[in-house]
């Protein structure tokens, strides 16, 4: 029986922005590009900020603000 | 909050603040031109996102939810705490890239505008009344999936917010202090009044313990005394009336026994909480407990009563209700002195089986005339038409007992038994 296979945009999105964020620290890592530690604090908070906002619009059951 | 356009200079953003604070705008906007120029135009920057955020008074939505996905997802934490962290990140951005104004001033002013939000989002609604008489404004109410009872956690949650922000402004105003050098003269000063607290609270320490214990001692002891007076004030009005009436009725041992079977029910339901239903609804529990206490009274007979569950008066629990009622008058009216009836119903969700017993002298259920329509039409035919039943168990000498049941529901009646 074939099963199906269903997509979870949020972890697919979620996956995007951590392999971008991957690729990045890879070039840095090879010298292709300096990131100073004030444009690392910018790319991961913009990272975590980013997943955070896609998993909210995206996803479904979350926790609700009380109010 | 929201934007007064009608009395707003530009977007209305500090004439809605006013309103909400009960503070003149006028106040207000001259304090934000002086703190936009110190801020070297942060504030404006504040303005702008102000005026994106908040919809109108006039009932228009906020401008960014107009265009935005986020007016979908309103309230969900994970969206807050990306567009948090998003801002951080283009704060950071924009010092990494020169476009700043002051460490000093932005990161202090960022944190105090996180704790103000905070406090902001847990303190009560202001209903401020305007001058020139007209009524206020209030506030559109959203339909929100969100709405629903709060819970203690989300109180408890409250707390730790508000106190949370209040530690932010307060840290926020520290760093902007310890920042422009302000810090270095008052460290001193701070210091002392520390140190003096600390000594002083050493010092009053078991005094203040023993004045603790001593007024939880007392407010034990008062609670105490107000419970005994209460129950004394209880026993006063109810069982000492009742004492002195049965006295009185000496003479007449079915009227003694009514008034002790009522001061019973009376103690009973006043120990188990003192009310009969949860919310003050009828319900079938607290409905037939009502008609034996008044056919225990009509007819002088004791009624024994017991109910498991509960549920509302439909059309089924008064069809259960009325077959009930019309069973205990037979029993009452014919068992004469054959001891209590005793009457057991229990309720659930899937349906009602309520029984009725007395050991009167009992009848043959074959031999009752046609006429007679009492248990015919008023018991089993009215439970039959309700889509239950009714079994009369009788017989000469041996009592007599009214098996009433009946499904909750039609898919209750269908299942297999």
């Amino acid at each position: 029986m074939r099963r199906e296979v269903k997509l979870d945009p949020v972890s697919l999105a979620s996956g995007v922005v951590i392999a971008a964020l991957g690729a990045l620290l890879l070039v840095d890592s090879a010298g292709g590009l300096h990131l100073s530690l004030g444009w690392m604090a910018v790319v991961l908070t913009a990272a975590v900020g980013a997943i955070f906002m896609l998993s909210g619009l995206l996803g479904g059951s979350g926790g609700k603000n009380p109010e | 909050m929201t934007r007064d356009t009608r009395n707003g200079w530009v977007a209305g953003v500090l004439a809605g603040l006013g309103d909400r604070v009960g503070v003149d705008p006028l106040v207000l906007r001259i304090a934000f031109v002086i703190a936009a120029i110190a801020t070297g135009g942060l504030l404006l920057l504040a303005y702008l996102v102000a005026w994106a955020a908040l919809p109108a008074a006039e009932g228009d939505s906020a401008p960014v939810a107009r265009f935005s996905p986020l007016a979908r997802v309103r309230g969900d934490w994970r969206v807050a705490v990306g567009a948090g962290l998003l801002t951080l990140s283009a704060l950071l951005a924009f010092r990494q890239l020169g476009i700043w104004w002051s460490d000093a001033i932005a990161w202090p002013l960022a944190l105090a505008a996180f704790g103000v939000a905070l406090l902001w989002v847990r303190s009560p609604r202001r209903a401020a009344l305007p001058a020139d008489g007209q009524a206020p404004h209030v506030e559109p109410p959203r339909p929100s999936p969100e709405a629903r009872p709060r819970r203690a956690g989300s109180k408890l949650a409250e707390e730790y917010s508000g106190a949370f922000g209040v530690l932010l402004v307060v840290g926020a105003a520290l760093l902007f202090l310890s920042s422009n050098h302000v810090l270095g003269g008052v460290r001193d000063a701070a210091l002392t009044a520390v140190v003096v607290i600390v000594a002083l609270g050493l010092i009053l320490a078991p005094f203040l313990w023993r004045f603790g214990r001593n007024l939880a001692a007392e407010r034990a002891k008062r609670i105490r005394s107000e419970e005994r007076a209460e129950v004394a004030a209880h026993l006063h009005d109810s069982v000492l009336q009742t004492l002195t009436l049965m006295q009185k009725r000496a003479d007449d041992p079915r009227e003694v026994a009514s008034l002790a079977r009522r001061q019973e029910r009376e103690l009973r339901d006043w120990l188990a909480g003192g009310g009969r239903s949860d919310n003050g609804e009828r319900s079938l529990a607290s409905e037939l407990r009502s008609a034996a206490e008044a056919i225990e009274d009509d007819h002088r007979v004791a009624i024994e009563s017991i109910v498991v569950g509960d549920c509302g008066l439909d059309t089924r629990a008064d069809a259960v209700l009325g077959a009930a009622r019309e069973a205990l008058l037979n029993a009452a009216r014919h068992s004469g002195d054959s001891g209590p009836i005793r009457v057991y119903a229990e309720i659930d969700d899937a349906g009602i089986a309520l029984f009725v017993r007395d050991r009167g002298s009992g009848f043959d259920p074959g031999t009752v005339p046609s006429d007679r329509r009492g248990v015919r039409e008023s018991i089993v035919g009215r439970m039959e038409r309700a889509g239950g039943r009714a079994d009369i168990r009788s017989s000469p000498g041996g009592g007599t007992e009214v098996a009433i049941e009946i499904a909750r529901s039609d898919a209750a009646t269908r299942e297999p038994t």
